[in-house]
């Protein structure tokens, strides 16, 4: 008994162009290690650059995670408010030392505007000249 | 059992080959292209991210930052020794060599002993410094020191080289007041101010900037010396523990001083300290309640 097998040439095209596809294309997960190493090289020379930036990395990180598990809780109990109770305890205790709760803080109009006071505060030269001879400094020039 | 191949001629099959081949390829191709675009994008924020701050930027950040301070510890007001306090500090930071930014100097309400400086050339001393001082010298080396870290732009070179705080900063809203980029770029710098402190060769650079500073003003240049012994005895009882934490030791930042006045030639006695009129116009502070 003799049986037949019909081969069609444009198999044999698509075979080789599957296969060279396969051979030199950046498939998904290639592409995303490459991705993952660059990613890595870079975090390795920024840690170099700056130790202490991986430390505040690693806090954002964390408080990312935080946001994930209490953020309900938080819209429940307000989260302006619970920035401002921070912002009062900082404030009611006059204690310097606590960069992260005076960084959270968020400040008001009323504090804006005294920034905008400070920097419209200005000494007039006369003014300047005058205190200097009157405490008799003698400026370098 | 006998097998025959046969090859047989069919045009539209390889049409349909040819079209299965090419669906096969795009998505590749269009992967390779959108990676090689995503490392473009990516490239061109690292570079935007490294690139020098502008001033225009630093007092941006610096605003926020004063913003967040006196939130906190609320400007102690009293127009006479704002007055006083600007009069000094102007009298200083115009001996800086760094002029293309203004300095603004104010009174935090608060008894610790600090003084601080935000980007963008705001100064901030506690009331509980200035009481520490004995005289003009002193406040002058004080607020010297906090010009210098301006000049400096030490707290400035920390964040330009982060790259992760920079990114977005080309945003529009970026730069509106208490925006998420501002907001978080003052957090790390208050963070870095507060619970960090500056690397030690940057404290020994305002110093050093401060001294020569106060001496071009016309004070002794050993004002920020003499403050600095008082601030550790006032440390050592334990009435801020902050300062060690943050700030190389006094006994050190005093050595580096005294070298740098014996190797200018400053030990100019004779030189106004000014502490009568230092007394007179800080005389409001004895009284405050509980002072």
């Amino acid at each position: 008994m003799i049986k037949k097998i019909i081969i069609f040439p444009g198999i044999f095209v698509l075979a080789l162009l599957v296969a060279l596809a396969f051979a030199f294309g950046p498939l998904p997960h290639r592409v995303q290690a490459a991705s993952q190493d660059q990613k890595s090289q870079q975090d390795q020379q920024d840690q170099k650059n700056n130790p202490n930036q991986d430390q505040t990395q690693t806090d954002q990180q964390q408080k990312k995670k935080k946001g994930g598990l209490f953020g309900g809780l938080k819209k429940v109990s307000g989260g302006e408010s619970g920035q401002e109770s921070a912002a009062t305890t900082s404030a009611g205790s006059k204690s310097i030392g606590e960069g992260k709760k005076i960084g959270e803080i968020t400040p008001t109009a009323a504090d804006r505007q005294q920034v905008t006071d400070m920097e419209n505060y200005s000494v007039p030269q006369s003014d300047l000249k005058k205190f200097q001879e009157d405490g008799h400094l003698q400026p370098k020039q | 059992m006998a097998t025959i191949l046969k090859v047989r001629s069919r045009p539209w099959a390889s049409w349909i080959a040819g079209f299965l081949a090419v669906a096969a390829l795009s998505p590749t191709a269009y992967g390779q292209f959108g990676a090689l675009r995503k490392y473009k994008d990516k490239l061109q924020k690292v570079q935007e991210a490294t690139k020098p701050m502008t001033v225009e930027e630093e007092q941006e950040i610096g605003r926020e930052v004063a913003a967040k301070m006196i939130a906190a510890f609320h400007v102690y007001r009293n127009d006479a020794l704002t007055r006083y306090v600007n009069l000094v500090g102007a009298s200083v930071a115009v001996q800086s060599e760094r002029q293309d930014i203004q300095y603004h100097f104010a009174v935090l309400d608060s008894d610790d002993i600090n003084a601080f400086s935000a980007p963008g050339g705001y100064v901030f001393i506690t009331r509980g410094a200035v009481k520490l001082c004995e005289d003009e010298s002193e406040l002058a080396g004080v607020l010297a020191h906090e010009v210098g870290h301006v000049a400096g732009k030490h707290v400035i070179h920390i964040v330009e080289h982060d790259k992760a705080l920079r990114a977005g900063m080309d945003e529009a809203s970026a730069h509106a007041p208490g925006s998420a980029y501002l907001q978080n770029m003052s957090k790390n710098i208050l963070v870095r101010i507060f619970d960090q402190g500056l690397a030690p060769a940057d404290e020994f650079d305002a110093d050093s900037r401060g001294v020569r500073y106060a001496h071009n003003a016309g004070y002794p240049a050993d004002g920020l010396e003499r403050f600095l012994v008082r601030l550790d005895q006032a440390t050592n009882q334990g009435a801020n523990s902050f300062f060690t934490r943050t700030h190389p030791p006094v006994k050190e930042r005093n050595e580096h001083i005294q070298q740098q006045i014996a190797s200018e030639h400053w030990e100019d006695a004779g030189r106004p300290a000014l502490a009568d009129r230092f007394t007179t116009l800080t005389a409001m502070l004895k009284t405050k309640a509980g002072t």
